[in-house]
């Protein structure tokens, strides 16, 4: 052995067990959750397109990183229970249980939306295809399952429907979508009431799953067939047809800037929860979309990081609302958005 | 000899011996059809990956970051840098650890001892890694939030095992007279330990722990619990905060409804692949060959 090897040995040794120190001494030291302006988020994939907008614009504002995973509703809820993000984001509305389960978190409508009908048919139609809400119940329920199916032509006279089986395309994770789609099809059936039911894990009897917006999206997309469901954004920017549903007073809407801003001016009652449902609007409100929704960000009341946090949120209740013109999601209006800046209120360190 | 009345004995196999000639061809031929399935199972994966990887291979997906939602392009730059830094720190924890074991069991436990230890390390080598990730997640994740650095101590538990037991089989190599001899010069035995059979087997120690980051590089389901909510779109290098990592970027981009990202996802996938197989491949070569010239000694 000559020394040169044995002082590199050594010498090698000892690298490695100071590089261990040093990683374990960083990893005391950054126990502490927040360092370097960082605010992290989780949840429903609905709001997804808003919020990557705001990861892009707030950072300017006061330098504070925005992080966020699209995992779904459920999963936001699940998140923010378990403290592992400073804020979730759902569509749904905490269950009773859920709030016992959170220790002390408040819900707050931080944006506005349409859940979009997406089909994947090639047809001689110009203009959205026509449903109504009772049809997509029998769809969902697996008693339509043929795009020539009489129900769907007696909506769509003159348009050519092949006689292609019906894909329906449902969110295989807990999804606030899932919940507001649910929520509007229970409200229009009775049928679909009793069978499925509102919920954000629904047990539809048919269909194949799809994990996220992006992933029903997606199986949309590439199935010939299909018919999904997510916030309007997904068709959008994925170049996916959408539907226009009969709202109450029997007219057709798609969803878009008007048609959501009409449904959530029918609901005049905010009541103090939070939960603000605005599914199938009365006929008093001849344009409004049927299936719109509110959807939440979930903050735990106590938070070491309460100020950045509210700080946020307020940037997004307010300015951070113009960023989702484009992707149609409507601003929400002033009685929600009192609400929500009293709720906001309460949230302290 | 003469052979009046006798039946000529025939060379062709007749009766019990053709029907073991007949099994033998064809268990001979399943195995050998079966070692060719190997190959060609392998020979499968490379190939399409690499076929519907190759269109988004170019410069992007090197030096760009991921994109947000609606744009489509970037690159998984932000993953290469975070999937780097993850199995570096894991295995800054790892290979201290797994070598001052391995020391232990090969040189100074005694044998009951040195069962145990081994056993351990076998239990904790088959410990399927997304257990690993829930007892991270649940340790580490729960009520503090996503970090690199809890992605690389889930990684380092995957590697520690890999590169203990690595370690203790190139020590059992080195070959005993050198012990003796340093002995035999009054030499203590943490001297020798340290000072003779250290320097012999750390080149095979070193390929030895090349295989376990090769394997550490590729394992998800630790980041999925650890790391998995991170910014998308920019290069982090703060350990306390999630990273993206190579095995995420191909999970999420695979998912998405725009093509060319899933496009870009076979890419990562490619390159993760192409990275882990050079690693493997080279280190299994160097440690053949070094492990033939300890033997030698």
């Amino acid at each position: 052995m000559t020394l040169s090897v044995t002082k590199r040995t050594v010498s090698m040794l000892a690298a490695a067990a100071l590089l261990a120190v040093c990683v374990a001494a960083s990893a005391t030291a950054s126990q502490s959750k927040h360092t370097g302006g960082q605010l992290v988020g989780a949840g429903s994939t609905f709001v997804q397109p808003l919020v990557s907008q705001w990861q892009a614009a707030y950072p300017a504002v006061n330098g504070t990183n925005i992080v966020y995973q699209p995992i779904g509703s459920g999963g936001g809820i699940q998140a923010i229970t378990n403290r592992t993000v400073d804020f979730g984001a759902s569509d749904a509305p905490l269950t009773p249980d859920q709030v016992t389960n959170c220790k002390g978190c408040i819900q707050i409508p931080w944006a506005l939306g349409g859940t979009s009908v997406m089909v994947n048919l090639k047809t001689n139609a110009h203009a959205p295809l026509h449903i109504t809400g009772p049809v997509l119940a029998k769809i969902y329920l697996g008693q339509i399952t043929s795009w020539d199916d009489p129900a769907i032509k007696a909506l769509n006279p003159g348009i050519s429907l092949p006689s292609e089986k019906i894909t329906p395309v449902y969110r295989s994770d807990g999804s606030g979508t899932s919940y507001n789609f649910t929520d509007y099809l229970s409200a229009v059936s009775a049928a679909f009431k009793s069978k499925v039911g509102l919920s954000t894990q629904p047990p539809f009897p048919v269909g194949v799953g799809g994990k996220g917006s992006s992933g029903v999206a997606g199986v949309v997309k590439n199935t010939a067939g299909a018919i999904g469901y997510a916030d309007i954004a997904y068709a959008v920017t994925n170049h996916i047809q959408v539907m226009a549903v009969r709202n109450a007073a029997g007219k057709y809407t798609t969803p878009g800037t008007k048609s959501i801003t009409a449904a959530s001016a029918a609901f005049k009652n905010v009541g103090t929860t939070g939960e603000v449902h605005i599914v199938n609007p009365p006929k008093s409100a001849p344009t409004a979309y049927p299936i719109s929704t509110y959807t939440y960000v979930i903050l735990p009341q106590t938070t070491g990081n309460a100020y950045p946090l509210k700080t946020f949120i307020f940037w997004a209740l307010t300015k951070g609302q113009q960023y989702g013109v484009k992707l149609r999601y409507v601003p929400i209006p002033k009685p929600v958005l009192v609400l929500s800046e009293k709720l906001l209120k309460t949230v302290h360190s | 000899m003469e052979a009046s009345g006798v039946v000529p004995i025939s060379l062709k196999s007749s009766g019990r011996s053709r029907r073991r000639q007949r099994t033998n061809y064809v268990a001979q031929g399943a195995s050998v059809f079966a070692a060719f399935l190997a190959i060609g199972v392998l020979a499968l994966v490379v190939i399409s990956v690499l076929v519907r990887g190759l269109k988004a291979i170019n410069l992007d997906l090197f030096t760009k970051n991921q994109v947000t939602f609606g744009e489509t392009g970037g690159g998984i730059a932000n993953g290469l840098v975070g999937t780097a830094i993850i199995v570096a720190i894991a295995t800054a924890i790892a290979l201290p650890v797994g070598i001052f074991a391995a020391i232990y069991v090969a040189e100074f436990a005694g044998s009951r001892a040195s069962r145990v230890v081994r056993l351990a390390l076998d239990v904790l080598n088959g410990v399927p890694s997304i257990v690993v990730g829930i007892f991270a997640y649940a340790l580490l994740v729960v009520g503090s939030g996503y970090a690199a650095w809890k992605a690389s101590v889930a990684l380092a538990i995957v590697m520690l095992p890999l590169v203990a037991r690595s370690t203790i089989e190139v020590l059992r190599l080195v070959s005993d007279s050198l012990r003796y001899g340093s002995y035999a010069l009054g030499i203590s035995k943490w001297r020798t330990v340290l000072f003779v059979v250290m320097p012999s087997a750390i080149g095979s120690i070193m390929t030895g722990a090349t295989l376990a980051v090769a394997r550490a590089a590729g394992e998800t389901a630790p980041l999925l619990f650890t790391t998995s909510i991170f910014l998308p779109n920019q290069v982090v290098t703060d350990p306390s905060h999630a990273m993206a990592a190579v095995p995420l970027l191909i999970l999420f981009d695979s998912e998405s409804p725009d093509p060319s990202l899933n496009n870009q996802a076979w890419a990562a996938a490619f390159v993760l692949m192409f990275f882990v197989l050079v690693l493997s491949l080279s280190a299994r070569y160097v440690l053949a060959r070094r492990e033939r010239k300890l033997r030698a000694r």
